[in-house]
């Protein structure tokens, strides 16, 4: 056996990698946000761990049983012969508010996957496969002015797809104080546009595939300032992901045109975030994170907005009864967090703003182990009603299973 | 913990299944704006005019055409059939006596033009084979017969009230060709159409109308037989070859517009005649069309395809009656500028039909619609060649049906025109 873990456990573990392989690869259909029709879509907040829970924060945060991708340095101090293993799904119920309509969405898929394991004393790698960016937006019967007559037309808009991450990341600890860590993301997916206009009695149907793919790096540290004291910063360089298109044009159901072109590519702003991490004592920490996105400098503009820097401000906190307490109650890992973002569009000046509440749980799976069953639940609102914008209230839950096994430690026999 | 793992495994098989049944869909619909740009255009230049083809295939007709009427816009215009016969048997008793021959015209119904005067056949016997050239008839083929007519026929037409018209054919021609055959002289087709090239069934140039006959006419001679003091009356029937039969027609054109027509190349503009554009089956007499500026459609910005395009043909008011009846569809080829036949006009389901529409009752005109799509999208990709369209109506070449239509300068309701809805998908 590679860990220790049962032979059926693995097979499961097996079962759900390949479920989630194919869900990242088919669906991608991980959001219903209106607001995803814009750029590359709703960039996702969701990581592996326990980060969903306290308030996406855990840029200082040292590894601590589950995997923190939130900073790369964060991988070098992973206990010797570990190995760490985290899926997660998600589940979203939003109402969204338009001029006194009001309309619920539903979406579920898989959230992430990640493995972790050291390489040395000092150091160690990760691999995590996320969405980067979420599309997922149907518009039913927007009407249209034809030009030259006083007719319209109607049409049906839906939008799929998104970008995937997958990220190395590699952590090194310079003393037991300062940890350093590099990250190096590929950045691919689809992005899919259709549109089906009735104009009279004829059916115009256009298919936009827009493929993007492109590499990005990051850098991180983690600095333990005291004990109960660390402070860490991240960047993430900009970048620019190239793009392909495919379009497909068919009027009446017959395909007439087409065509395959290139995309001006999409620019990804330097980030730049930072983090503290209080620890005081075993049982209880608290994070605060800010990261900043400086879209302003990429000089992007989508259809009716531009891109704007986006601050993003998020606090957190773990509370541990007992840790290797008898009682299983007094293992429980309770979280809560708050997350604010300003987002980084403004539409006719207004800016979607975003702030979720969450509260979490982590449930030991096995006494004297440290896997843990990682629940969040997030209450969340984007956007506002005025100006022509739509308010969307969210429910989130997510499920982070996270695995730890050892590397090459044969069991004892019974 | 078994039970956990298999609970992920179930939540995560139902999230793939997630749909979003039972929810409208409608916020966002002022948020999201179309990427479509749709253009009505009926502004596009619309040419109209007339020609002649040079000829017509008439392979196949599908009727025997014979009449003539005179019309003050288009002349004389005339048809006349040539006939080869055929038999299964050529067999006949040596105690047979003849009778009498007559030839019996089948009505299909088809008239044109007045069928209330006297008209006049008359039936010759043709002294040349009918041959087709290189492989097909055509409209102005025409083949040799006898000065003196082995028939002519004086009668009021009922193409719908009687089945057939009987008409008595000379029994010295009758008498010829039954003593020929009692004596074995003729035994099967090969000989009798030694003999018998065929016949040409021509009406008198006063006639007022043209009327349509089935090619189950037929040739039919009656003979008797005495036997045991009973009289047998017999008959043989010369049926119809189908293949070697076809309608030639002919026209008078003095003093018409189409008096200047050379060739097929002479175009006469709808603004030289009466801002009138013309057809007439049977003759080739058909409308062109050019759309000349379809390129500047591609001068809107972005990439665009064309949505719909329908031409519309207004009937000129006051043409058409019960007796000068129109057809209910038109069709069209599209030629090159030489007239060459490049291809009929399509649309996804086949050949483009245009139905004709009874839209502006004020005037109570009706109109033919077109739709010339695959047209438009020809037109915009067209590089060097020119093409054009030319308008025909049903039974192109299986009457003398004619049409009166508006040409392109008239009142905008009335005129040629175009109405294109076209899309910019990307800007």
């Amino acid at each position: 056996m590679l860990f220790t873990m049962t032979n059926k456990t693995f097979f499961y573990t097996i079962l759900v990698v390949l479920i989630g392989q194919l869900n990242f690869a088919q669906t991608n259909n991980l959001s219903s946000s209106p607001y995803s029709i814009y750029g590359l879509g709703a960039s996702n907040e969701i990581n592996p761990g326990k980060t969903n829970a306290l308030g996406k924060t855990g840029i200082a945060m040292p590894f601590d049983n589950s995997i923190n991708n939130l900073n790369p340095a964060a991988f070098s101090n992973i206990p010797e012969n570990g190995f760490y293993f985290d899926i997660g799904v998600k589940a979203e119920k939003e109402t969204l508010f338009e001029d006194g309509k009001e309309e619920a969405r539903f979406n579920a898929n898989f959230s992430n996957m990640a493995i972790a394991f050291p390489i040395t004393k000092k150091s160690g790698v990760g691999i995590t496969l996320i969405p980067f960016t979420n599309v997922g937006y149907v518009v039913l019967g927007v009407e249209t002015e034809i030009d030259g007559s006083t007719d319209t037309f109607i049409s049906n808009i839906d939008g799929s797809g998104g970008l995937n991450d997958i990220k190395l990341n590699y952590g090194y600890s310079i003393n037991k104080n300062l940890r350093l860590g590099v990250s190096g993301s590929f950045l691919w997916g689809k992005i899919t546009e259709n549109e089906t206009d009735l104009i009279e009695e004829n059916l115009l149907f256009i298919s936009e595939e827009n493929y993007y793919n492109g590499f990005r790096l990051g850098a991180g540290f983690q600095y333990i300032i005291k004990d109960m004291f660390s402070f860490g910063s991240i960047i993430n360089f900009p970048t620019k992901l190239k793009g392909e298109q495919t379009v497909l044009v068919a009027v009446n159901n017959s395909a007439t045109i087409n065509i395959e072109d290139d995309l001006d590519a999409f620019k990804l702003p330097l980030e730049v975030g930072f983090g503290t991490h209080f620890k005081l004592n075993e049982n209880l920490f608290f994070n605060i994170d800010y990261r900043r996105n400086f879209w302003d400098a990429t000089n992007q503009s989508d259809l009716i907005g531009d891109y704007v820097d986006q601050d993003f401000f998020g606090i957190g906190t773990e509370f541990i009864p007992k840790k290797n307490g008898f009682k299983y109650w007094e293992r429980i890992n309770y979280r809560a967090g708050f997350n604010f973002d300003n987002g980084n569009l403004a539409i006719n000046n207004n800016r979607v703003n975003n702030f979720a509440l969450n509260i979490g749980v982590g449930l030991p799976l096995k006494s004297g182990g440290n896997s843990l069953l990682n629940f969040g639940y997030s209450y969340g609102q984007k956007g506002q009603v005025n100006n022509g914008l739509i308010k969307e209230n969210y429910h989130l839950v997510t499920f982070n299973f996270s695995l730890a096994g050892k590397w090459f430690e044969k069991r004892y026999i019974d | 913990m078994k039970h956990i793992i298999l609970c992920i495994v179930i939540i995560s098989i139902v999230s793939c299944s997630e749909k979003e049944e039972g929810f409208t869909l409608e916020i966002g619909e002022d948020f999201v704006d179309s990427n479509t740009k749709v253009y009505f255009i009926d502004t596009l230049t619309v040419n109209a005019s007339t020609f002649q083809f040079d000829s017509l295939i008439v392979s196949n007709a599908k009727r025997l055409l014979i009449g003539t009427y005179q019309d003050p816009i288009f002349g004389k215009a005339m048809s006349k059939s040539y006939i080869r016969l055929e038999n299964d048997t050529y067999d006949i008793e040596d105690e047979a006596v003849y009778d009498s021959i007559a030839l019996i015209l089948k009505y299909d119904t088809y008239f044109y033009n007045d069928t209330i005067p006297l008209q006049q056949y008359s039936v010759y016997k043709l002294i040349e084979n009918i041959e087709p050239d290189e492989f097909e008839y055509y409209n102005t083929t025409d083949f040799e017969y006898e000065n003196t007519p082995i028939a002519i026929k004086n009668f009021y037409p009922k193409p719908n009230k009687e089945d057939s018209l009987n008409i008595e054919v000379l029994d010295t021609f009758g008498e010829e060709l039954f003593n020929k055959i009692k004596d074995d002289e003729i035994n099967d087709d090969f000989e009798f159409q030694e003999e018998y090239y065929g016949l040409a069934i021509e009406a008198n140039e006063n006639n007022t109308s043209v009327l349509g006959f089935t090619k189950e006419s037929l040739l039919r001679m009656y003979y008797t037989i005495e036997e045991e003091e009973e009289i047998i009356e017999k008959t043989i029937d010369f049926t119809i070859d189908p293949i070697n039969t076809f309608n030639q027609t002919t026209s008078d054109q003095t003093g018409t517009y189409f008096e200047t027509i050379i060739d097929q190349e002479t175009i006469l503009p709808s603004s030289e005649t009466d801002d009138s554009c013309f057809i007439q089956a049977g003759l080739g007499i058909v409308v062109r069309i050019d759309i000349p500026y379809v390129k500047a459609l591609n001068d809107i910005p972005g990439d665009g395809v064309v949505i719909d395009a329908k031409l519309k043909f207004p009937l000129k008011q006051n043409t058409y009656t019960d007796q000068l009846h129109i057809k209910d569809s038109i069709r069209a080829f599209v030629i090159d500028k030489n007239v060459f036949v490049v291809d009929n006009l399509t649309t996804s389901n086949g050949i483009a039909v245009g139905i004709i529409e009874n839209e502006n009752t004020e005037f109570e005109t009706e109109h033919y619609v077109l739709d010339v799509k695959s047209f438009i999208i020809l037109k915009q990709n067209e590089t060097h060649d020119v093409f054009y369209l030319a308008i025909y109506p049903e039974n192109f070449t299986d009457s003398l049906d004619r049409y009166i239509f508006n040409g392109d300068q008239v009142a905008d309701d009335l005129r040629i025109k175009l109405e294109l809805t076209y899309a910019i998908y990307n800007d």
